[in-house]
């Protein structure tokens, strides 16, 4: 179920959005600037539909979701691909995949521990393999594999 | 014709041919597990397919497009789990089938259903688009704006939820288009001073976040609430399967369903933004008003053709617009044109006149494929249903993500598309939750550049005059069916209103 305030709020969230875009555009020549302030003034209409939409039902619910601890796990996991691009270069493929596989795993639940090991080292060392030898595509190497 | 002979040879050889029918295996396995599907496995193949030969990277696309959906309806018959959206209407009749004991005969009705399907679709893509193509040809830049407005006024004519979301996602998509240097004078725009951003938001990594990472976080909260329930205790039986193929006897009475449906899935497939889902309940809905005397909902077979025979249609003319036009006719069509992109290929009129090779090679590949589905789908019926229900979902989602970020540094050899993955992972993530299509975000990211470079240069050649949309036939024609779609769902939503007063 949607509730009124998370269209409400995502009303809010674009309008700031198609403003922003306009103003932003209106620094740009005329030429390039144009297509991007109509599809801005499109986009706010738009969000004020939405926003009017909403009101329209605020009677339904005053929630905004039913249960804010179904997102534990996707944040997790998006904080966790995010220190991943950071290490990446720093670490080596191999070892900041094997932490993902192993940081994921277990955010997901799974509990067996040496299970989780050795499906990380074989997944990542498979696709390290593919992607490195087979595909040719230059992953970042860690400090134990010579170049 | 010669084309297509010469596609056929090219298929064939063993060095091609090897790929389609590993596309075809994966594409079962995939479309069996429940939480994978076709566009997760394309975004995820996308970046494998970069350093592969053109003819070996489409023929194992094609493949598994064409047969995820077909192994959808596994888990839906013989478990009342559909392993794709496109199957969730598969269980309506094929589970109570399995239930009665007729599990093998609803998974033989439901492979047979999808080969028909997938081969009559096969067959109006071979046809159509070569010769929509030849029309496009002649397309000036009013064609292609009018085109482009055509595209995006499907979305809100057949959007079947909330029309007002489906245009914002259609004008959030347009926006993002604009990002990276201008079609007309090359000015940067929206790229914050970030060098990976002149060119614009790098598509295939957009894709790998908006399918992969975005299942990976439904994954997540998925578990979380099986968690929160206190673990899965539910303990899932196979039925026994018995004879798959279906007798002579059925098959006639199943024909006037398939053509029907099949005709169906044709119709919404080659309609860019209409969706699959909309194919399988109007041809379920149709084998019900067709087949007043059946209980549907109990086991009758042919609540398992219509929409199995529908969604297989959908795949391959889907592809029509996309070979024809480059306006990709669903999600799954769209990572073929960042696949036919990767490659260094134009998807549109040109591909059949620069590259006939491999346009005539996708052509052909759906209807092998199909023809090798049919038996492939038999054999490994029995054997897919025991076996995939035994990985755990953890494994899974953790090994889909990896090959996400893999693939998405892939692409550029950069870390930046690693965060661009992410970014539109979350954002695909958010979507869902808030109720927000998908494909319209994509379709219109495609048409936003040919909306704003046809509309420019019509400008130009008209000396500022906006008539010129309207003087030449095809974009008037365009134009004016573009408006029956936006008026559409005014005109609905006025009658129901005028219903529910007289109620």
């Amino acid at each position: 179920m949607i509730y009124w305030k998370n269209d409400f709020l995502l009303s809010i969230f674009l309008l700031l959005v198609s403003i922003a875009t306009y103003v932003s555009a209106l620094a740009y020549p005329e030429v390039p600037g144009q297509f991007p302030k109509f599809l801005a003034i499109a986009f706010g209409g738009l969000s004020l539909l939405l926003m009017f939409n909403a009101i329209s039902r605020r009677k339904d619910s005053g929630k905004f979701f039913e249960d804010i601890g179904k997102f534990y796990g996707p944040t997790m996991i998006s904080i966790g691909v995010a220190i991943y691009a950071f290490s990446l270069k720093h670490l080596g493929y191999i070892t900041s995949s094997i932490l993902l596989v192993l940081y994921v795993i277990f955010i997901l639940g799974y509990r067996d521990k040496k299970r989780a090991l050795i499906t990380s080292i074989i997944t990542v060392v498979l696709v390290f393999v593919a992607f490195r030898i087979f595909l040719m595509v230059p992953l970042p190497l860690d400090f134990f594999i010579p170049e | 014709m010669e084309h297509i002979l010469l596609a056929f040879a090219n298929l064939l050889h063993p060095s091609v041919f090897i790929f389609l029918f590993s596309g075809v295996c994966i594409g079962l396995i995939v479309g069996s597990l429940p939480g994978l599907n076709d566009t997760i496995t394309l975004a995820v193949l996308i970046p494998v397919t970069f350093s592969m030969e053109p003819t070996a990277a489409f023929a194992l696309l094609v493949g598994v497009y064409c047969s995820a959906c077909y192994g959808g309806s596994i888990p839906a018959i013989l478990l009342k789990i559909p392993g794709t959206a496109s199957s969730v209407v598969t269980t309506f009749d094929g589970y109570p089938m399995a239930q009665q004991g007729r599990a093998g005969e609803a998974l033989g009705i439901s492979t047979t259903s999808s080969v028909f399907g997938g081969l009559l679709s096969s067959l109006v893509l071979m046809f159509l688009a070569p010769v929509l193509a030849k029309c496009a040809l002649r397309f000036g830049p009013p064609e292609y704006f009018a085109l482009s407005i055509l595209g995006l006024s499907t979305v809100a004519g057949m959007s079947t939820n909330n029309v007002v979301k489906s245009l914002i996602v259609c004008a959030i998509g347009l926006m993002i288009s604009t990002i990276g240097m201008s079609p007309q004078t090359g000015f940067p725009r929206f790229t914050m001073d970030n060098p990976w951003l002149l060119e614009g938001i790098p598509f295939v990594p957009m894709l790998i976040g908006l399918f992969g990472l975005t299942s990976v976080l439904e994954v997540a909260e998925e578990l979380w609430k099986v968690q929160k329930a206190g673990g899965d205790k539910k303990k899932l039986v196979i039925p026994k399967i018995g004879r798959i193929l279906p007798t002579r006897k059925m098959v006639k009475r199943l024909l006037p369903t398939w053509i029907t449906s099949a005709t169906i899935g044709n119709v919404i497939g080659v309609i860019p933004g209409a969706g699959m889902l909309m194919a399988i309940y109007l041809a379920y809905d149709q084998a019900i008003r067709s087949n007043k005397d059946k209980k549907f909902g109990t086991g009758v077979p042919e609540g398992v053709a219509a929409p199995e025979a529908a969604n297989n249609a959908v795949v391959a003319s889907s592809m029509v617009p996309l070979l024809a036009l480059g306006v990709p006719g669903n999600s799954t069509s769209a990572l073929f044109l960042g696949a036919l992109m990767i490659q260094g290929l134009r998807p549109g009129p040109s591909l059949f006149q620069d590259s006939p090779d491999i346009a005539y090679l996708i052509i052909v590949g759906f209807f092998v494929a199909n023809l090798i589905m049919g038996p492939l789908g038999i054999l490994m019926g029995k054997t897919l249903s025991k076996v995939i229900f035994k990985i755990p979902k953890q494994m899974l989602g953790a090994i889909i993500g990896l090959l996400c970020v893999t693939g998405a540094f892939a692409v550029g050899n950069s870390t930046f598309n690693i965060w661009v993955a992410l970014f539109f992972g979350i954002v695909g993530y958010t979507f869902n939750k808030l109720k927000l299509p998908h494909s319209p975000l994509i379709l219109a990211m495609v048409l936003g550049a040919m909306m704003e470079r046809g509309l420019y240069q019509s400008l130009v050649l008209s000396k500022g005059s906006p008539m010129i949309f309207f003087e030449r036939p095809i974009s008037l024609l365009m134009l004016t069916v573009a408006a029956l779609f936006i008026i559409a769902p005014v005109f609905k939503y006025l009658r129901s209103r005028k219903t529910r007063a007289s109620v």
